[in-house]
């Protein structure tokens, strides 16, 4: 019958095992905790129901050539990215295309339309400007004749 | 625990004052109200008379003129620097606001739709002929 051999080797004592424990357990607590602070305060997506921005103004300079002028009037920024009439995306006609709109609060700027098959004239179009977050904004602009 | 208290208290200050912000903010917007009462065109300025019936002081951030008789219409906008008491305080009479804008040339008796855009977003509208 073999009995099993004796190790030599102590092992770690309770009392510092129970630190190690409780320091591992402290450091990931605080890592939460920090990191459920930064959520409930600046998670980015918090800040789409800050966004507030108008359109000033549509125009058009010819049946194929639209102008939108966008105002931010709330207290973040806004990046519009995206542009649709009536329902259909146009930022690819659009000067979003090459450079998203960037506005700081209390800034204005331009987007401009350039759009080959033209506007039917005296049709209403349904211009929805919708930034980076996901807000939208919506005006009716009928094309002169 | 710590992490669940932290977190939905959070949350619950963040929407309270966030939701207080933008109600004021929404409240303030919809309380602004001006009363285009005429525009006269002089030589390389406009006058705009208002009367602000609304609850505070409003300030104008920009104008549009929309030049409504050439075919396609002609936009033009003018910015804050070039407008005088771009400030209209609470329950003004015949306010003047002066803006620093000439007519184009052989415009002379078109009729424009003059655009008040104020710092929360509102548009205040007034159709005038140019004189002849």
């Amino acid at each position: 019958m073999h009995r099993p051999a004796i190790r030599s080797r102590s092992g770690v004592s309770p009392m510092v095992s129970d630190a190690i424990l409780t320091g591992i357990v402290a450091v990931s607590m605080a890592i939460l905790l920090v990191w459920a602070s930064w959520y409930a305060y600046s998670n980015p997506s918090k800040m789409a129901v800050k966004e507030r921005f108008f359109i000033e103004d549509v125009w058009f300079n010819s049946t194929s050539t639209m102008g939108i002028y966008i105002y931010n009037f709330g207290k973040v920024s806004v990046t519009i990215n995206r542009v649709y009439i009536n329902g259909t995306d146009f930022t690819d006609y659009s000067s979003l295309s090459s450079s998203p709109l960037y506005l700081r609060p209390g800034e204005g700027g331009q987007i401009y339309i350039e759009f080959p098959g033209g506007f039917k004239p005296g049709a209403p179009q349904r211009v929805r400007v919708v930034s980076s977050r996901g807000t939208y904004v919506e005006v009716v602009a009928v094309v002169p004749y | 625990m710590i992490i669940i208290i932290t977190l939905t208290t959070g949350v619950i200050f963040w929407s309270i004052t966030t939701q207080r912000e933008l109600n004021e903010l929404d409240l303030r917007r919809a309380s602004q109200e001006l009363v285009i009462h005429d525009v006269e065109f002089d030589e390389g300025v406009v006058r705009i008379y208002v009367n602000n019936t609304g609850a505070e002081a409003v300030h104008v951030i920009a104008v549009w003129f929309v030049d409504k008789t050439t075919t396609p219409e002609r936009h033009y906008r003018v910015s804050e620097d070039r407008i005088d008491n771009s400030w209209v305080p609470e329950g003004a009479y015949l306010w003047n606001i002066t803006v620093h804008w000439s007519l184009p040339a052989g415009s002379n008796g078109h009729i424009y739709e003059i655009k008040l855009i104020t710092d929360l977003g509102r548009a205040f509208v007034f159709i005038k002929q140019a004189p002849p």
